[in-house]
């Protein structure tokens, strides 16, 4: 657990962090999200004190991180920058294999370890050799993910790590990295400024303005508390669209149906967003899906309850 | 491919030139005073490879003595990391650059005497400026988003300068050396006018005897020994596209 109590740090007349408490839980993925500018790196970047505070105490699993010397605190703790940031100097395995050498790591172990991490997200084994400016931005930030991964650390920092890439391959890598966390439980501290993503890959969304926490809740009831204008104007009218994609059709009360084959078919493990797309220019055919051998009937209506139990319920 | 024929195919030309210049000087030189019309044919009591050595020997000397000194002095500012004595390094050896170099030879030959220490201390000195001056300009240029990456994995001071500043300085300290080199191969002609050996032996014995053929014979090898260097400095410089 990564706790950080009244935190405060200014940059001249710029308040960067004003008096800001959060607590991110064991195995969860917070993400944190705000308009440029609000104090999300620089938030970050006091975990793992790259950027000391005015005010504020921060404590990873009960210790105050001042307890740790700077580099022994960092090489426990996985961190993706905003940029990348790659070693443009050193070849992909040498960037990854960066924190276990540190750490002193056997090489065996080391070299193990990076092919594990290049499976994980989807890149060759042969790139190991390449160097950074070899690769396509959305490569290196895969390479960046690796490299904050590198150590098995259990608290991960995440600047923005999916932001040079584009729509196609970022959501590639959204979804295996959203894979990876259902596996792996990090304890993940995630920035965006991409509410898709946020909705996509968050546990919980702490939704940031001027240094300060504006709202902190579940995706599916973020809004719902206490009506504010900014964080009205952040979501934006059409949010109960953007979170269906974070349910699938297994998620649904279905009715159970004999299937026809003039049906229209949907894989039981799309989203209820694509659902919907499909179901509104459906016209009159029927569209089923099919759960262990069982055909179901998909409605607007099933969607619109599930939304209503998860949302408003 | 085209790139390794033309450095090294250049470099092999100007070596071959070398070797051509020190193996024929007799003939070359008895040609030369033909066209010129004037010059003594002699050959000198110190044959030319002899003097060729000698340069190459005070110049590395020199030079060796000035990367090692300047790379460690690069460094230890750095390390420092105080902007003001970088930025009084940097001015102090903007300033030593403009004393002229006949002017550090004249004043150490009181201090050392005539012979080879002047003009190695005079290349020792020049050789340093730039060098000291590209390896913290080198680690100065190194991203911002790279020193905080290194920071961020858990580099301590030390071994984020050296394991990511240095290597990435490398290029433009190499350029620094070059520099160095090739000023240092012309300069240290200006070593035999307080007794050093070296190509300036002939060239300002012509000068004095205003003989242009016994200063061709010194020049010529000093240029191409600058150009080899030249060629093979660039060669060896790490080619990376740095974002
Ligand atoms: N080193 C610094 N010196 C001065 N001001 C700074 C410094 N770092 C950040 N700031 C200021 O603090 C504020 C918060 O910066 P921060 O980098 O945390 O924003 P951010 O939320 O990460 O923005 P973005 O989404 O654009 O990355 C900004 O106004 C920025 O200009
Ligand atoms: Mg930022």
């Amino acid at each position: 657990m990564i706790k950080l109590s009244h935190m405060t740090k200014t940059y001249g007349a710029i308040t960067a962090l004003d008096d800001l408490s959060l607590e991110v839980r064991n195995g969860e993925c917070l993400v944190l999200i705000g308009p440029s500018g609000c104090g999300k790196s620089t938030l970050l970047k006091t975990i793992n004190r790259l950027v000391e505070p005015d005010a504020g105490e921060i404590t990873i699993h009960q210790k105050p991180i001042h307890d740790y010397a700077p580099e022994v605190l960092r090489r426990q703790i996985g961190y993706c920058i905003q940029g990348v940031g790659l070693f443009p100097h050193l070849s992909v395995s040498d960037n990854i294999a960066v924190v276990p050498r540190l750490l002193k790591w056997d090489e065996p172990k080391i070299q193990a370890r990076i092919d594990e991490l290049l499976t994980l997200t989807g890149l060759p084994l042969s790139y190991k050799t390449k160097r950074p400016h070899q690769l396509s931005g959305g490569e290196a930030q895969r390479v960046g993910v690796c490299r904050a991964l590198a150590a098995d650390p259990e608290v991960l920092l995440m600047d923005e790590p999916f932001g040079a890439v584009d729509p196609m391959t970022r959501e590639q890598i959204q979804l295996a990295f959203r894979e990876l966390q259902r596996r792996l439980k990090k304890t993940v501290l995630f920035v965006t400024h991409d509410l898709e993503e946020a909705i996509l890959l968050g546990d919980r969304i702490a939704l940031m303005h001027r240094g300060k926490i504006l709202e902190l809740s579940t995706p599916e009831s973020l809004g719902q508390s206490t009506p504010n204008e900014t964080v009205n104007q952040f979501i934006g009218a059409d949010y109960a669209l953007r979170i269906l994609r974070r349910s699938t059709l297994e998620d649904l009360k279905l009715t159970a149906v004999q299937p026809q084959t003039e049906d229209r078919r949907l894989e039981s493990t799309s989203s209820l967003k694509e659902a919907l797309a499909v179901l509104l220019e459906s016209g009159n055919q029927r569209v089923i899906t099919v759960i262990d051998h069982q055909a179901y009937r998909v409605d607007v209506g099933d969607i619109m309850a599930h939304l209503q139990a998860v949302r408003y319920g | 491919m085209a790139k390794y024929i033309k450095t090294w195919g250049l470099t092999l030309i100007y070596g071959l030139s070398l070797v051509w210049w020190l193996a024929d000087t007799s003939r070359i030189k008895a040609q030369l005073v033909e066209w010129f019309g004037i010059g003594s044919p002699l050959i000198e009591r110190t044959p030319l490879s002899t003097l060729v050595w000698q340069h190459i020997t005070l110049v590395s000397i020199a030079t060796l003595a000035a990367i090692l000194v300047g790379i460690g002095l690069g460094l230890a500012v750095r390390l420092s990391r105080s902007e003001e004595l970088e930025s009084l390094v940097i001015r102090f050896g903007a300033l030593g650059e403009t004393i002229p170099s006949a002017a550090v030879i004249a004043l150490s030959v009181p201090l050392l005497g005539y012979g080879n220490e002047p003009i190695l201390l005079a290349l020792f000195l020049y050789a340093i400026l730039p060098i000291v001056r590209n390896t913290l300009s080198g680690l100065n240029s190194v991203a911002p988003d790279i020193t905080e990456a290194a920071k961020g994995m858990g580099f301590t001071e030390i071994q984020q300068v050296f394991k990511v500043e240095f290597p990435l300085a490398f290029p433009t300290l190499i350029a620094g050396i070059r520099t160095a080199l090739v000023i240092n191969i012309s300069a240290a002609t200006l070593g035999a006018t307080v007794g050093a050996g070296g190509l300036g032996v002939p060239i300002i014995a012509g000068i004095r005897t205003s003989d242009p053929v016994l200063v061709l014979i010194g020049s010529v090898p000093v240029i191409l020994m600058a150009l080899v260097a030249d060629r093979v400095l660039r060669s060896i410089t790490p080619q990376r596209s740095i974002p």
